[in-house]
């Protein structure tokens, strides 16, 4: 009859199963390593970000916030990433502008009592228009554009200003620039929209 | 290897309003709204294509029904595609012919507020029986109230 | 209809379910122990996805549809990309062809091997059940080494994949097939030799080519009962027409069939696996395609997951973001046929005729049977569960 034939190789593989150790590992109570390339946490590098956004713009479950905060003359702004809303597909590390901003570690074990224990973020200083005010970028994603574009850069004026910056050139570009804004203003740190303003604003009228 | 264009356009005959072939592989018919259930029997019981799927649209000035047939033989998609009015949509039910199309239509009509005259079993399917009336989730100005 | 149902018991099964992981409803209307009549009701699980879609940029939308379902978690973006790319009418390099057609067939086979289990506990194999999921673990730990999870693989991307197959993972792959096909090789002839499973599921849930073709079904649940589809030979893309395998089909279309079918597509699935890594071994490649925009257009994309045909519909107007997204998951097709294998089947064999669907769609635990005149809850589903495995009793005893 067929039933005694089948019964010998499920007997090897139950007397197998009887004597090999459990599958699963021990954790909590021994460490695991997940393999190399595990996609676990993500978390900034302070050194290397350049806060221009990118990662907050791509996340699929809009788990990076973007904070942009004027006030009494300095501009910051702060890149936090939620590791509860985050669903740790890596589409930040991929469109990270320098490749090495954001990276996912191998953590997996974040559970946590607090959420402010969990939260990484990164901050930078932002460059505002002295006319009006309006975010252009942060200091270091100017710096980095302009070191990318080598000579063609010298063409934008806040491009220049930042490389002045970078290597400590003093500038007195310091103060507020008081409307009505005129064609000497425009090497001074100003927007496009009111780059245009002072290009085609009268030059002749008084300050 | 027929050319299934070409048959189609054959068996289909005046029927045909519109045939976009977008590649050897899919081919989208628009036909008029009153001719969808004869064009129906005719792909699916004459050509004997296997039915997969219907979707609904809302469009800016009309509704959208399209219904996915497979050609399994040739590795062919074809969709009629027929186009409803934007005030009271409302096309014949396919029950008969395609007696799996039930959940679909009565997807469609929960979801877009696609009438379909003749169903034998109008209710609702993924929402909660108790739904309002007059609300239609996919419709592109509802934004979940 | 509106007779029976004033004199027959309904024996509603839902919304919560073990057998899978997601909620769905059954009635089952009954006289005696047979069942005449079901109705299925869907949308415990709705999550609004399509509308979820159109807000959603085009890179995003794959880890979107990727949360679907947790164990086809790869057809939904390969059907989506597959759309896309028809749309756009591009090429996917050849390396990232390959990688896509391991990634889909690995996941075919830690599919196969849960319902194997699911299907075993259900009938009081329980040896099956906890075998075929250790079986199934070398499998999830590739992936978690290949791709970084052990679901929920975040590998696809429209013009291609998003990350490599390194050479260094290739060997441990292999060891795992090797390992894998001896031990399928034991299940399928545990489960085709065994005269008790023959009896309990010969001749169960028959579905015949008309039903087939009346509800539209696809996959194992289609080529049990004899009709010859299968996407990835039908309407070829990715690397399948580039490797050699074939299509499983059986004849009688009940639950025995079911579960060859699925059994032999592991080793067919195996077959396509070991075939690629050869094509991809120390050869390097691009494995993604640049892609700028989406025009106005609209494209249709299919992928042959487990459990069928996964069907995406996408239309663009040129923005960011998908004006319309349709998706049909396999088992929208495949559920509907339990209103014909079921009918003149007995209650016992009802949890067995639907784990058969595998459907990947509904899950029901709390399984109550009502007496439809004097209202009162007679029997629940672990009462369902015990019948099926009294049955299994008997029929050993008998043989």
């Amino acid at each position: 009859m067929n039933v005694k034939k089948p019964k010998v190789r499920e007997l090897k593989e139950a007397i197998k199963g009887l004597f090999s150790k459990p599958y699963t590992t021990e954790f909590p109570y021994k460490p695991h390593t997940p393999p190399a390339r595990y996609r676990g946490k993500p978390e900034y590098n302070k050194d290397i970000c350049v806060g221009c956004g990118a990662c907050f713009q791509v996340c699929p479950a809009k788990a990076i916030e973007m904070i942009d905060k004027i006030e009494n003359g300095s501009a910051t702004r702060t890149l936090i990433h939620h590791p509860s809303q985050c669903i740790f597909c890596g589409e930040c590390e991929r469109n990270c502008i320098t490749g090495e901003g954001i990276k996912l570690t191998t953590k997996f074990d974040i559970a946590y009592f607090e959420e402010k224990d969990t939260l990484n973020s990164v901050e930078h200083k932002l460059i505002t228009c002295l006319h009006c005010g309006t975010v252009i970028g942060t200091e270091k994603h100017l710096q980095w554009v302009m070191k990318r574009l080598g000579n063609l850069g010298f063409a934008q004026p806040v491009l220049l200003t930042q490389l002045m910056e970078t290597l400590k050139i003093k500038t007195d570009f310091e103060e507020k620039v008081v409307p009505p804004i005129q064609r000497t203003d425009m090497l001074k740190i100003v927007c496009p929209k009111c780059r245009r303003i002072a290009f085609i604003s009268d030059e002749k009228k008084e300050r | 290897m027929r050319d299934t264009t070409v048959l189609l356009k054959e068996k289909l005959g005046d029927k045909v309003k519109e045939v976009k072939v977008h590649n050897n592989r899919r081919i989208y018919i628009t036909v008029d709204r009153k001719d969808i259930k004869e064009c129906a029997r005719i792909i699916f019981k004459d050509l004997d294509a296997r039915y997969i799927i219907a979707t609904g649209i809302e469009n800016f000035d009309n509704f959208e029904i399209l219904y996915h047939f497979g050609l399994d033989k040739d590795g062919v998609i074809v969709a009629l595609r027929v186009y409803l009015d934007k005030e009271k949509p409302e096309v014949e039910s396919l029950v008969d012919i395609v007696p799996g199309i039930s959940y679909i239509e009565r997807e469609m009509w929960e979801l877009l507020g696609i009438n379909f005259t003749g169903h034998p079993d109008m209710k609702h399917f993924l929402l909660r029986d108790d739904w309002g009336k007059g609300n239609y989730p996919l419709r592109k100005g509802n934004n979940g109230e | 209809m509106e007779n029976n149902k004033k004199k027959k018991v309904v024996v509603p099964i839902g919304p919560y379910h073990p057998l899978l992981e997601e909620p769905e409803f059954f009635a089952l209307y009954c006289d005696g122990e047979t069942v005449v009549d079901v109705e299925w009701q869907a949308g415990y699980n709705h999550r609004g996805i399509e509308k979820l879609s159109e807000s959603k940029h085009w890179d995003q939308v794959p880890f979107l549809v990727e949360r679907i379902c947790g164990i086809c978690s790869t057809s939904h973006p390969f059907a989506y990309c597959n759309a896309v790319e028809d749309l756009l009418g591009i090429k996917v390099p050849e390396r990232a062809k390959y990688i896509r057609s391991i990634i889909g067939e690995l996941e075919r086979l830690h599919s196969h091997l849960l319902w194997v289990g699911l299907a075993g506990h259900f009938l009081g194999y329980n040896t099956v059940f906890m075998w075929a999921w250790k079986y199934r673990e070398p499998v999830l730990d590739m992936f978690e080494i290949i791709t970084g999870n052990r679901n929920h693989y975040a590998m696809f991307k429209i013009g291609g994949v998003r990350r490599n197959i390194e050479n260094e993972d290739i060997p441990a792959l292999r060891k795992v097939l090797s390992e894998l096909k001896g031990q399928i090789e034991m299940l399928t002839g545990a489960v085709l030799d065994d005269p008790v499973l023959a009896a309990r599921l010969k001749g169960v849930g028959v579905l015949t080519k008309e039903h087939i073709k009346n509800f539209g079904a696809v996959g194992p649940v289609a080529r049990a009962s004899g009709v010859d589809i299968d996407i990835r030979r039908d309407d070829p893309y990715s690397a399948y027409p580039l490797v050699e395998w074939k299509v499983i089909t059986t004849e009688n279309g009940d639950v025995f069939d079911k579960a060859v079918v699925r059994l032999l597509e592991c080793f067919e699935s195996m077959k396509i696996i070991s075939q690629c890594l050869d094509a991809i071994e120390g050869k390097p490649g691009d494995i993604c395609a640049e892609v700028r925009e989406v025009p106005e257009g609209e494209g249709t994309g299919r992928h042959e997951a487990p459990r069928g045909e996964c069907f995406h519909y996408i239309r663009s107007d040129g923005a960011n973001s998908p004006v319309r997204h349709k998706i049909r998951a396999p088992s929208y097709t495949n559920i509907p046929t339990f209103k014909a294998s079921c009918i003149g089947q007995t209650i016992s064999d009802v949890a067995i005729i639907l784990a058969g669907v595998d459907p990947c769609y509904c899950c029901t635990e709390r399984v109550a049977v009502y007496d439809a005149e004097k209202k009162k809850k007679m029997y629940d589903f672990n009462y369902l569960v015990e019948k099926s495995r009294e049955k299994t009793e008997l029929l050993k005893k008998e043989i």
